[in-house]
């Protein structure tokens, strides 16, 4: 199978707007952290023999798509891009600003709410261990404990912090993708 | 079979170029409002991604970790820095 790239309007509509509004350091820096989480994957997935089909780009983020994998290597792949963000922290002196968005996106990607890394190292964790219906039930439950924590994170971000809307805007969007797990899970 | 499959691959080959267009079409828009109207960014700023007060924070946490800092200690300023704004203002 060719390997394909899928940009989805809302991911470029998103990057318009960031690119737009932020100086091109700021924005330049959260672009390499990404691209550095997306390495991440990629790298352990060709490791791992996992065979790359491409890259789906779309509001929520960016997704790389792969052949069928078993549980094992599912949870070493999901770990691996939050494992790329904190290796970039040791850039941090030279780069502080992808340093930093590194680390931002690490711990945005580690929440146990699918589909981020964090859901998705979760319950293939947790299909290894238990059987399959109480691990999906575990899953959707701290999907929607990282539902309740995310929204907590967002309105303080924006209401004490002062960091704007993107918080916020940020939650919603992760709660709804988050969705419909819950409702197979429960 | 074979000709519908490649019937159907078609059009989803197509649907895709078309949101590729529709993406690029978009990316141009953001490139011509930063190049030609760039005074509603700075109306749209403190709604979206906060005002100057967040991004002079923000300047200050990536010197702090530039110079060193603990990246942990330098959060902890960074917020401490934001929150104390909110208070004043």
């Amino acid at each position: 199978m060719a390997r394909r790239l899928d940009v989805g309007p809302g991911w470029a509509a998103m990057m318009g707007l960031l690119f737009y509004l932020c100086p091109d350091r700021v924005f330049g820096a959260f672009l390499a952290a990404a691209v550095c989480h997306e390495l991440g994957h990629a790298a352990v997935l060709v490791l791992l023999g996992v065979r790359l089909d491409g890259l789906r780009l779309r509001l929520g983020g960016a997704e790389l798509v792969t052949g069928p994998m078993d549980y094992r290597r599912e949870l070493l792949c999901a770990l691996a891009g939050p494992a790329a963000g904190l290796a970039a922290l040791l850039a941090r002196r030279r780069f502080p600003a992808f340093a930093l968005f590194s680390l931002a996106l690490t711990a945005y990607n580690l929440l146990p709410l699918w589909p981020l890394d964090g859901g998705r190292a979760l319950r293939a964790a947790l299909l290894l261990t238990l059987p399959e219906q109480t691990a999906r039930r575990i899953s959707a439950l701290a999907g929607i404990a990282a539902c309740l924590a995310l929204a907590a994170g967002a309105l303080y971000l924006s209401i004490r912090l002062h960091a704007g809307l993107w918080p916020v805007l940020l939650a919603a969007l992760s709660c709804l993708r988050a969705a419909p797990p819950w409702k197979n899970g429960l | 079979m074979e000709e519908q499959k490649n019937r159907a691959r078609a059009g989803a080959d197509r649907f895709r170029a078309f949101r590729l267009a529709v993406s690029l079409a978009l990316c141009a828009a953001a490139l011509a409002c930063r190049l030609w109207y760039p005074a509603a960014a700075d109306r749209l700023r403190p709604w979206i991604v906060g005002g100057g007060r967040t991004a002079a924070a923000f300047r200050e946490l990536t010197e702090s970790v530039q110079d060193g800092e603990p990246v942990g200690r330098a959060i902890e300023v960074f917020r401490a820095e934001l929150t104390a704004d909110g208070e004043t203002s």
